[in-house]
């Protein structure tokens, strides 16, 4: 079997799915992170010997047997899938996610849901089951996945990156994060928030196992009408990455700490013999802005559909139709996806709909342009991930904050471009500087292995 | 004073698809309560539309058949609003680029022939139904018709009469059925139109303001709602009174207009493009294709039956108005070999049976081959054309077997030969003048022998078997 660098380590001498299984179920019952919304050991045990007795009928591959957690965007089949929400916390699903279904089918194990922000509209205060703890330091909050692999509750962790704040909090726990570009993994079974940008991404402690991860979940769906055609991906880490030539985005230079985060990141660049170039860009500093437009009007659509009428959470008391509305969607919707609808609602109006969704659609088109042109020169760009440290416990309050650090993230979701994000070095309390590189749409093999040679 | 109502039409068509519009639940009409529905049409999170190539399709056949232009790109966008029938709290539509515009449809109406144009044509989903009980003062819903596919058909504000909007929905039902486009029949809901109605004065260049009427399930519906709602605004113009741009509901019962609730009209319905569905590329070549595969239209159909088999203009009009008929029709001209008896039978009794019976042309069910024949039949007399009419009713109505129904009822008219053959003997032996003057050279004598000879054999034996041995006998010996 291929050395899976540190899902080895992890797997700490044992060698059965059964033992891994008890190992991640006996961290995630003493978890005090609150990384996950559910456990479910009766699924995962069963899923455990299944697997041992695929293995010893000669089944074998990277991760098999391995245990991993879903977010809770993402949807199994018959278990709660509450995407951080009052509003579906009752809600099991009939079907499950396709990505889900691949990675029963690769033998690997699910052992339960992972904690996030609210129906993805929600920044790390937002989740009705309580904000995350961040695993380097408890004063701060982190989102459910990358917590579970930063405290190897699992070695493997799926997520939605919607906005990029997966990436932003992998990199900021010291995991790695890989992104792929839109239309590699099928979003089926997956609580949508910003149709024309998420992926579900992977994590890990390491690229490698992050990539393989990701190979596994990988490929067209007929199920998704985005899904690109490419059957299956395979990742090559190994090609070469020094002599390429690395743009670093001055735009990103706004303060201190993304300016520390960017020196690290250009260091570990140099140490794998690829020189950096400072490159200033006419748009990349608007991107957010185009994204934050574009994710409210869609977000805004894609949650009218929890109305309190068909499944999910309904008021228990109303007296007509646009009470039944109005208090289901009150009570079951929390604050900040509230702000995302009013928002949506306001950029799609007819009054609005050319000063702000359309100029956002424009302001895409013409970062493409931009981005499509800097790619010819330069096939991968670096970036910082974040403004500052995580955020304190209820700083984020409200999601200004995670609006802020959207500033880092966008261009990826944005325009579907595959991302690495990592830790490129440390502050002076120890926790992680974060860092991406991404590439131009399908050369995700290429970052990722840009990422791999930077040690990560 | 003289006034002028102008009127615009939106027609909805429901698809003919054997399965949905985004997923792959079936499409049937009639079926019990919540059968034909999925996560996906129940508006439940994580699922994709995924579109119908079929829709596409019959969409473009829809906008050949209105001599629209074809986009060459087309995208899917929302339409927001909340209500319980609407499962995903938005429907999946056309605003930007429709599938199909700029065509047109010729009517004919008492004033003459004209020329409607179209708008546009575009893809969209159905909504499910809510059901009120109000006894258990309940409401529920029936999500079957979610996401069942429609076009809707955007004609230019051409209408001048209720005369010429039902000439021209007459003809797009017609044209839809043709093509296999769509059902098309307003009692099950399968097409449906809403008028957008307004009156000026005559020779003012400019509209007066614009009302919307829905809910007409019907051509008489629609023809009693527009002379109602025309009144309505004249009235309004002739005492001063406002009138508001507004969707008004047609009810039936009552025989008037309401303004429906306001929040149907309120207006904005933040329209976006859908995310989930990438842009659909029309090309030349698959434009082709769909035109290749229609069939023969009623224009076509009827100029034909008209030169190529000399069917009167009326009753070429009648057959090729409805595709169960014309099929009739054709398959038993083409069967019998004879068009114009086909012609003459289904229209003349075919269609005064279906008024008869209370029976819509198009499900008017007779067996080409049993018409055939009983046209056969009559031309040889081995049917009388009273018999025939005998078997027509009854193929009609209880699709009987021909040959079985004649013996069964005795109606078989042929003779055997020894009685022909002593009959026409009877006839030459007390007609010895006409054998004179026969054999003198007076052939014409012949014809009045054979007229007697028809005569008493009322429509019975075979004409030419008949001459034939008129001649054998008048040939001296």
């Amino acid at each position: 079997m291929a050395t899976m660098g540190f899902c080895d380590d992890w797997k700490s001498g044992q060698s059965s799915s059964v033992a891994w299984t008890e190992k991640a179920l006996a961290a995630a019952a003493a978890d005090d992170l609150n990384c996950l919304t559910l456990l479910d050991r009766q699924r995962c045990q069963a899923q455990s010997q299944e697997v041992e007795q695929r293995m010893a009928g000669g089944f074998n591959g990277p991760l098999v047997g391995l245990p991993y957690v879903a977010e809770d965007a993402i949807m199994v089949k018959g278990q709660i899938s509450s995407g951080g929400s009052r509003m579906l916390a009752n809600f099991a699903p009939p079907f499950g996610a396709e990505a889900i279904r691949r990675l029963d089918q690769a033998g690997l194990v699910l052992i339960g849901k992972a904690n996030m922000g609210e129906l993805k509209m929600g920044g790390e205060e937002s989740s009705y089951f309580g904000p995350v703890i961040h695993p380097l330091d408890a004063a701060r909050r982190c989102g459910g996945a990358a917590a579970a692999v930063a405290s190897d509750i699992v070695p493997l962790a799926l997520a939605v990156d919607s906005l990029g704040e997966v990436r932003r909090q992998s990199a900021q726990a010291g995991v790695v994060c890989c992104k792929p570009s839109y239309g590699t993994v099928s979003r089926f079974g997956v609580i949508a928030n910003v149709s024309s940008c998420e992926q579900i991404a992977t994590i890990a402690r390491d690229v490698k196992s992050a990539a393989a991860l990701l190979s596994l979940i990988a490929g067209h769906d007929p199920k998704d009408g985005t899904s690109l055609p490419q059957e299956s991906y395979t990742y090559d880490l190994q090609q070469q990455t020094a002599g390429k030539k690395v743009a670093v985005l001055l735009d990103y230079q706004t303060g201190d700490y993304d300016r520390r985060c960017l020196e690290q990141g250009v260091s570990l660049l140099r140490q794998a013999g690829v020189e950096p170039v400072e490159v200033k860009t006419r748009y990349a500093a608007y991107a957010h802005l185009a994204l934050t437009v574009i994710a409210a009007a869609e977000g805004c659509n894609n949650v009218s559909r929890f109305d309190g009428v068909k499944y999910g959470y309904r008021a228990p008391e109303y007296r007509n139709m646009e009470e039944l509305y109005c208090y289901s969607r009150s009570q079951g919707l929390g604050m900040e996806v509230k702000q995302e609808a009013v928002l949506g609602v306001y950029v799609l109006a007819k009054e609005q709909y050319q000063a702000y969704f359309q100029k956002a659609l424009q302001l895409r088109r013409l970062l493409w342009q931009e981005m499509e042109a800097l790619f010819r020169e330069y096939p991968l760009i670096l970036t910082p991930l974040a403004a500052g440290s995580p955020y304190l416990a209820g700083e984020d309050r409200g999601g200004k904050l995670s609006f802020r650090d959207r500033f880092y993230t966008a261009i990826p979701s944005l325009l579907g471009l595959p991302a690495v994000a990592f830790s490129a070095g440390e502050d002076e309390t120890g926790l992680p500087l974060p860092c991406q590189l991404f590439g131009a749409q399908g050369q995700d093999g290429a970052v990722f292995a840009a990422a791999a040679a930077l040690g990560k | 004073m003289a006034y002028e109502v102008v009127m615009g039409l939106e027609v909805h068509a429901e698809l003919a698809t054997n399965s949905k519009i985004f997923c792959a639940c079936p499409v049937g009409y009639g079926a019990e309560a919540n059968l034909n529905v999925c996560p996906a049409c129940a508006g439940m999170p994580g699922l994709l539309p995924i579109t119908n190539k079929k829709v596409v399709e019959l969409a473009i056949a829809a906008g050949l058949v209105t001599n629209c232009q074809i986009s060459s790109e087309t995208t899917f966008d929302k339409k927001n609003y909340y209500y319980p029938d609407l499962s995903n709290s938005y429907q999946i539509t056309q605003l930007y680029a429709p599938i199909c515009r700029d065509g047109y449809v010729d009517i004919h109406t008492s004033q003459g022939d004209k020329r409607i144009g179209i708008k546009q044509i575009h893809m969209e989903e159905d909504a499910g139904k809510l059901m009120h009980n109000d006894m258990l003062g309940i409401s529920l819903v029936d999500y079957n018709r979610c996401s069942v596919p429609l076009v809707e058909i955007v004609s230019k504000p051409d209408f001048r009469s209720a005369e010429e909007v039902i000439a021209y929905l007459e003809k797009l039902r017609s044209l839809l059925r043709f093509a296999g486009v769509a059902r098309a029949r307003f009692e099950e809901g399968s097409i449906r139109c809403d008028v957008n109605l307004s009156v000026r004065e005559k020779g003012d260049p400019h509209f007066g303001v614009r009302t919307e009427i829905k809910n007409m399930n019907s051509l008489s519906a629609i023809e009693r709602a527009i002379a109602y709602e025309t009144e309505r605004h004249i009235d309004a113009i002739e005492w001063g009174e406002p009138l508001i741009q507004e969707t008004r509901r047609w009810d039936d019962a009552k025989n008037a207009s309401f303004a429906m609730r306001e929040k149907e009209n309120a207006g904005d319905y933040f329209y976006f493009p859908d995310a989930d569905l990438a842009p659909i590329e029309i090309s030349p070549q698959w434009i082709q294709q769909v035109r290749a595969a229609l069939p023969e239209m009623p224009d076509r159909k009827q100029e034909r039956y008209v030169t190529e088999w000399g069917i009167r203009a009326k009753d070429a009009a009648l057959l090729s108005h409805s595709p169960s008929l014309a099929r009739i029709f054709e398959q038993s001209a083409d069967l019998c070999g004879n068009p114009k008896e086909a012609a003459n039978w289904l229209v003349g009794e075919g269609l005064a049976l279906a008024k008869k019976h209370g029976i819509a042309i198009d499900d008017m069910a007779l067996d080409p081959e049993k018409l055939a024949y009983l046209i056969r039949g009559v031309e040889d007399h081995t049917l009388t054309r009273a018999n025939g009419k005998k078997l027509f009713a009854a193929i009609f109505s209880d699709n009987v077997d021909p040959a079985a129904y004649i013996k069964e009822h005795n109606l078989d008219a042929s003779v055997d030969q020894g009685a022909l053959e002593t009959l026409l003997a009877a006839i030459v032996a007390d007609n010895p003048k006409s054998v004179a003057d026969y054999q003198g050279g007076k052939t014409k004598a012949l014809d009045f022998l054979f007229g007697q000879a028809m005569r008493q054999l009322k429509g019975a034996g075979e004409p030419g078997e008949i001459r034939r041995i008129l001649e054998k006998l008048l040939r001296p010996e």
